[in-house]
C-alpha cells in the first residue's frame, strides 16, 4: 500500500479516537509532500488541525523530537509517525524517559513500525499506548496455515532477516505466493508476455494475510490492497487493535481507485 | 514564533546534551595536548563499547552494570593500542597526517559495527539505564537523573581535569609535551608513559560518553560515531587549547541545536549548529592571529 495510505490509516484510527489535533512527522527526505497529502486530507475532512513536521534522519535528538511533537499534539491530540522502526523506536523511547508517553491522547504509527522488534524493544508503558496501521494479518496471533507457513519458513530460512516478524516480511511472503499462482497459471512456455499477462489476469486471489482479496487487473492505477488493521503492542507482541477497516475515501486517490475497481470482497 | 514557555524543556534537553559534548570535548582536547593527535575515532569507540555492552546485557544475560564497565574498558583499551602501536610511529608527523590516520581506525570500526549490528532491515536497538526511570519536576518540566548525570559528567569532567593538569605531576608534563614533545623528553619526562595515560584517559571518557549517548541519542553506529562532530566543533572553538572553553562551546552547541527544534524555519538545519559555530568562531578568533597547521617535519 505505501507510506502515503498507511500513514492514512494511521491517522484515520486517531481521529476515530477523536483526537482533537494531529501532530504527523515523517523522515525529511524526498517525497514527503505527497506523503502527507493524504493525512492532510483525512484531517481536514475531519475539520481537526494537522501539524505537518519532518527530522533529518538519522535523528540524533530524539529528546528533542520527541518534546515538540508532544508540545505540538497537545493533552488531546495524536502524534502520528512515519518513520523505519529505529528511528521510531528512539523517538518513543525518548518520550517515554522524559515522561511523556501519557501527555497525548494517543500515538500512532505507519506499518512499519509493525515489528516484533519494535514492541519487544518498547516494553510494557506502550501497551495499547502506540496504535501500528497493519498492513498485513497480525502473525503474533493469527493461527491459520498461511501464516503458520509463513513463521515456518522465516524461522528455517529467515534467521539473517533482521526485521522480524512483522508487515515488513510478511509483505515478501505475500508477494511470492501471488507470484507462484501467477506463474502457476501459465499455459506453455514462461516469456515476458506470458508472464505479465497472468500477473494482470490474477483476481480475487486470496492470500491469507490480506483483508481483502487481492487483485491485479487492467486499472489505470493499482491499491488492491486497502483495507488495514490496527495493532498495539501487547507484552512484547503486536496485537489487533482494530479489525479490518477501509482507508478512508475521502483520500482522492483511494476514492478513484475504487470507482474503476470496487470494493473487493473481505478474505474468508 | 513559540513561547518562553515552550522552549523550556528544550533548555534541558540542551544542556544534558552539552554537558555529554563537553565531556568528549575535553578529552579530545586534553589527548590533543598531549600527543598532537586529534582523535576521530573518539565516536566509534563509545558506539562499538555501547554496542558490546547491548550484546552481553541482551544475550547473555550479564548484569546492566558488568555491560558498561566493559564498554568503557574497551573503549579505554582500544584507543590505548591504537595509541601506543601508531603513536609513535606518526609522532613527528603533520597534525593533519595523524587526525587522519585516527579517521582510519574509525572506518575500520564502523565497518565492524556495520558487519556485526547491521542496521538494515529494521533492526531496533536501545541501551537504558536505570537512572532514566527517575527523575523531579520542575515546574512543567520533567528531568531525568540521566540527563542530570549527561550535565553533571560534563560539568566534573572540566573541574578535575582541569585540577588535574594544573596540580598533578602527569598533569604538568601533559602540559610540557604540548609544548614541545623533544624538549620535555630530553628533560627525562617519560613522554611514552605519559602519552599512554593521555590515550587511555581519553578512551576512557570516549567508552563513558558512548554509554551516555546511547541512552540520550540512539543506539546506532552511525549516529554515535558522528556525533563525534559536535564535540570536535566544541573543542575548535577552544583551539585545542582551554577546557574550560571546551566546556562553555558545548554547553552553547547542545543548547542553540535544541532551542531551534521548536522553530519550525529553522528546525530542520539545526544539525548545522556544530559547524555553523566553529566556522564563526574560527574566523573570528583568527582574525588577528596565525594560526600554525603544521608541524616541522624530520
Amino acid at each position: 500500500m505505501g507510506p502515503r495510505y498507511s500513514s492514512d490509516g494511521a491517522v484515520q484510527y486517531a481521529l476515530a479516537q477523536h483526537a482533537s489535533k494531529i501532530v504527523f512527522d515523517q523522515s525529511n527526505v524526498p517525497g514527503t509532500g505527497y506523503i502527507a497529502a493524504g493525512p492532510a486530507a483525512l484531517a481536514a475532512n475531519a475539520h481537526v488541525p494537522i501539524v505537518q513536521l519532518t527530522e533529518n534522519v538519522p535523528i540524533t535528538d530524539a529528546n528533542s523530537v520527541a518534546i515538540k511533537e508532544v508540545n505540538d499534539a497537545g493533552p488531546n491530540g495524536a502524534v502520528v509517525l512515519n518513520f523505519t522502526p529505529p528511528q521510531a523506536l528512539v523517538i518513543l523511547q525518548a518520550a517515554q524517559k522524559l515522561g511523556l508517553e501519557n501527555r497525548v491522547k494517543l500515538w500512532g504509527c505507519s506499518t512499519p513500525c509493525d515489528t516484533d522488534f519494535l514492541s519487544q524493544a518498547l516494553g510494557p508503558k506502550w501497551n495499547n499506548k502506540l496504535f501500528v496501521n497493519a498492513e498485513m494479518t497480525p502473525a503474533t496471533t493469527a493461527n491459520t496455515p498461511t501464516i503458520n507457513l509463513y513463521k515456518a519458513i522465516l524461522s528455517q530460512y529467515g534467521k539473517s532477516v533482521s526485521g522480524g516478524v512483522g508487515s515488513f516480511s510478511e509483505f515478501g511472503f505475500a508477494e511470492a505466493e501471488i507470484v507462484v499462482h501467477a506463474l502457476e497459471s501459465v499455459q506453455g512456455p514462461y516469456t515476458v508476455a506470458s508472464v505479465n499477462a497472468a500477473i494482470r489476469a490474477v483476481q480475487g486471489y486470496n492470500t491469507g494475510m490480506l483483508c481483502q482479496v487481492w487483485s491485479y487487473g487492467s486499472y489505470p492505477m493499482h491499491i488492491p490492497n486497502n483495507e488495514d488493521y490496527t495493532v498495539t503492542p501487547n507484552n512484547g507482541k503486536m496485537v489487533v487493535a482494530q479489525g479490518c477497516t477501509q482507508i478512508s475515501s475521502v483520500h482522492p486517490q483511494i476514492a478513484a481507485y475504487r470507482k474503476v475497481a470496487g470494493v473487493a470482497q473481505s478474505a474468508p | 514564533m513559540p513561547s518562553w514557555t515552550y522552549f523550556q524543556p528544550f533548555v534541558v534537553s540542551g544542556l544534558a546534551l552539552g554537558g555529554v559534548y563537553a565531556l568528549s570535548g575535553v578529552g579530545l582536547v586534553v589527548l590533543y595536548r598531549a600527543t598532537g593527535v586529534v582523535y576521530l575515532a573518539f565516536g566509534a569507540v563509545g558506539a562499538m563499547g555501547a554496542l558490546i555492552a547491548w550484546s552481553l546485557i541482551k544475550d547473555t544475560g550479564v548484569p546492566g552494570w558488568v555491560g558498561w564497565l566493559v564498554c568503557v574498558l574497551f573503549a579505554g583499551a582500544v584507543t590505548l593500542a591504537y595509541g601506543m602501536v601508531f603513536g609513535p610511529a606518526l609522532a613527528k608527523r603533520d597534525p593533519l597526517i595523524k587526525a587522519v590516520a585516527t579517521l582510519g581506525l574509525t572506518l575500520v570500526l564502523f565497518g565492524v559495527m556495520d558487519l556485526l549490528w547491521t542496521s538494515g532491515g529494521g533492526q531496533s536497538r536501545a541501551i537504558a539505564l536505570p537512572t532514566d526511570n527517575g527523575g523531579f519536576v520542575v515546574g512543567q518540566l520533567q528531568v531525568n537523573w540521566t540527563q542530570v548525570i549527561g550535565l553533571g559528567a560534563g560539568i566534573a569532567i572540566t573541574v578535575v581535569t582541569g585540577a588535574f593538569l594544573r596540580y598533578t605531576k602527569l598533569g604538568t608534563a601533559m602540559r610540557a609535551m604540548a609544548n614541545d614533545r623533544d624538549i620535555t623528553a630530553t628533560l627525562g619526562v617519560p613522554v611514552r608513559r605519559v602519552e599512554a595515560a593521555a590515550w587511555l584517559g581519553c578512551g576512557v571518557l570516549g567508552g563513558v560518553a558512548g554509554l551516555l549517548l546511547a541512552d540520550l541519542v540512539a543506539l546506532d553506529a552511525m549516529t554515535l560515531t558522528f556525533l563525534v562532530i559536535s564535540s570536535l566543533a566544541a573543542a575548535l572553538i577552544a583551539r585545542l587549547r582551554s577546557i574550560a572553553l571546551t566546556f562553555v562551546a558545548a554547553i552553547a552547541i547542545g543548547l542553540i541545536h535544541d532551542l531551534l527544534t521548536p522553530i519550525q524555519a529553522l528546525s530542520n538545519y539545526r544539525d548545522m549548529t556544530p559547524f555553523v559555530l566553529a566556522a564563526v568562531a574560527l574566523l573570528v578568533l583568527s582574525r588577528r592571529s596565525v594560526i600554525s597547521l603544521s608541524r616541522e617535519e624530520a
